[in-house]
């Protein structure tokens, strides 16, 4: 079926022609008086008005938030839980008109939206209900008369930079763990997907007490700087580029707070031969896996980029894996047969032909796609670009550097010890995928692979409660776990005597 | 991303906002401001010439605009020469 897009009648999105930023639990305009127009991927047109803040606006929804916080955080774990609830069962109340509003405002297909994004945020909120519930203090009897309390107590107020891949569950996975800790949080969305989370907020903002969860939109080097140098925030969480999370590291070390930043990568995918000693569905799997680089138009930080397939399979394996990305369906975001949407932006195609031209006069062989698509009628000047497969050696540049976008590159080895090899000659570490019959082959390069999170016989799963991050470059900090809340708590030490005996040292 | 350290970004970011260590190589200077790269990325691209140039559009993440609707873009000219 196609949904209508946002705001054409028979929609199951109302979009207002401006929107404001979300400040103290109401739509505050924004003190620049500015506001940019935020365009729809797929069709190169307006969608709304957005506020173009100034960091007055960043003062502003600190303000809130530390009038907020003391509230929140000593709000029992059963009131934050209760709330956090309330808001998963919000979100998938509302699961068709955010999941087409995500997908109209990014262009990432709504099959993806209405089955993964939006469902998982829900959930999130819910593991992280429930995570809180059960999380305890500890007590160490450090001797008979004298005990170690050890306490969680919420850090405050919190800066989260939201990137523009996901922008509703990247949202969800910061928002969570923050507000189950019992923080407030100051929110700036990736400057390309300002929009979405406003109508999160018209969705779940009246369940939140005013002050907890406050969103500015506006120029990252303005208000994102704004908010990660600002002495009023007790963490920095991030998500996006490695170069900008360098430049939030160095923000943060200015007021001496922590940051969690989830950055780039350059995901291997290792298929060995085994994959293909029978044609069945764990083949049928394999392959799929490979063509998951096309997942979200490749604009995902764990995009499986690299494949690395054994030598011996390699002809009979790329073609099945080539005859499924020729299938691969791209078009309208709100059709859900379409399997790839348009990228977020100009420069993000541009960025990709770019880096498709590099590749080529680096000598890779172009497999499959390598051009911008035509389309028809109200997507011609949409951001599409086709679905592509570079074939070189992992020293080339395209095999090196993030490109974030829908190209595959592809190489072959001919043992398990260059696979690894292969698998980490990168700066990045966030992702890998492992296929192999061979659980116990499966199991020792997934061990030896340098990624936070190695996929093993799947690629692109998200659930909560399997611990997400980098290794290397490629950031700090676990999310989507229980360990999350770590990130964002203190410790209290209350280190009580109960012996009325003196040292006797003095 | 560290191979491309600054080579987008320095152009983008005040002077001395981005506070630069010895893997960081000085590319060269454009009207002040100091451009800098990934030394080990530098090499291994084979030295090449950047060409720094403003386009139409809307810079991303932290980039500082180069005017209304315009921002910061590089382009690799040609490697001076080719090492590994």
């Amino acid at each position: 079926m196609k949904y209508e897009p946002p705001g054409r009648p028979g929609s199951v999105v109302d979009v207002a022609p401006r929107y404001e930023n979300f400040i103290g639990g109401k739509w505050e305009a924004p003190t620049t008086g500015q506001y940019s127009t935020n365009l729809c991927p797929a069709t190169a047109k307006p969608i709304c008005e957005v506020p173009k803040s100034g960091p007055e606006d960043i003062e502003l929804a600190l303000d809130a938030a530390h009038a907020a916080k003391d509230a929140w955080g000593e709000a029992s774990t059963a009131q934050r839980a209760a709330v956090l609830n309330k808001v998963a069962d919000a979100i998938d109340a509302h699961r068709e008109e955010l999941a087409v509003a995500e997908s109209w405002e990014n262009g990432k297909p709504v099959r993806e939206t209405l089955a993964a994004d939006i469902p998982l945020a829900a959930d999130h909120f819910r593991y992280f209900a429930a995570a809180i519930r059960a999380e305890e203090s500890e007590i160490t009897e450090i001797d008979k008369e004298t005990i170690a309390y050890h306490f969680h107590e919420p850090l405050g107020v919190v800066g989260q930079i939201i990137p523009f891949n996901f922008p509703l569950l990247m949202a969800a996975w910061k928002l969570a763990p923050a507000l189950a800790a019992g923080n407030a949080t100051v929110i700036k969305p990736a400057s390309p997907t300002p929009w979405s989370i406003l109508k999160l907020m018209e969705v779940i903002g009246d369940i939140l007490p005013p002050g907890v969860l406050n969103v500015v939109n506006g120029p990252g080097a303005e208000i994102g700087k704004a908010l990660a140098t600002n002495k009023r925030i007790a963490k920095v969480a991030f998500t996006g580029e490695t170069t900008t999370g360098r430049l939030i590291m160095q923000y943060a070390a200015q007021n001496i707070i922590p940051v969690t930043l989830e950055l780039g990568g350059k995901s291997p995918n290792i298929f060995f031969d085994d994959v293909a000693a029978k044609d069945d569905d764990f083949l049928n799997k394999a392959v799929e896996g490979l063509v998951l680089y096309a997942f979200n138009k490749g604009e995902v930080c764990t995009c499986p980029s690299r494949a690395l397939v054994q030598e011996d399979i390699y002809e009979e394996f790329m073609g099945r894996c080539l005859e499924r990305i020729r299938a691969i369906k791209q078009g309208d975001p709100l059709d859900t047969e379409t399997m790839i949407g348009p990228q977020v932006s100009r420069q993000q195609i541009e960025k990709i032909a770019s880096y498709v031209d590099i590749g080529v006069k680096e000598g890779a062989e172009l497999l499959a796609g390598g051009h911008r698509p035509t389309l028809e009628g109200e997507f011609a000047d949409g951001y599409f670009y086709e679905p592509t497969v570079l074939k070189g050696h992992n020293g080339m540049r395209v095999f090196q550097e993030e490109i974030f976008g829908p190209v595959l590159a592809v190489t072959t080895f001919k043992d398990e010890a260059e696979a690894l090899a292969l698998a980490n000659d990168t700066l990045y570490g966030l992702g890998a995928g492992v296929w192999s019959r061979d659980g116990a082959r499966a199991f020792r390069v997934g061990r030896g692979i340098k990624a936070g999170r190695v996929w093993t016989n799947c690629y692109h799963l998200y659930p909560a409660g399997a611990a997400f991050g980098g290794y290397k470059v490629s950031g700090i900090g676990r999310e989507t776990h229980k360990m999350m809340l770590d990130h964002y708590s203190q410790t209290k030490n209350l280190l009580v005597s109960y012996s009325d005996k003196a040292l006797g040292l003095f | 991303m560290p191979e491309r350290l600054l080579r987008r970004k320095r152009p983008d970011v005040l002077p001395g906002e981005f506070a630069v260590g010895e893997g960081d190589m000085l590319v060269g200077v454009v009207a002040g401001c100091t451009f800098h790269m990934n030394a080990d990325q530098y090499e291994s691209l084979g030295r090449p010439f950047y060409v720094l140039d403003v386009e139409a559009g809307t810079p991303g993440g932290f980039s500082l605009a180069a005017g209304d609707g315009l921002r910061f873009v590089t382009r690799v000219k040609a490697p001076r020469c080719h090492t590994s």
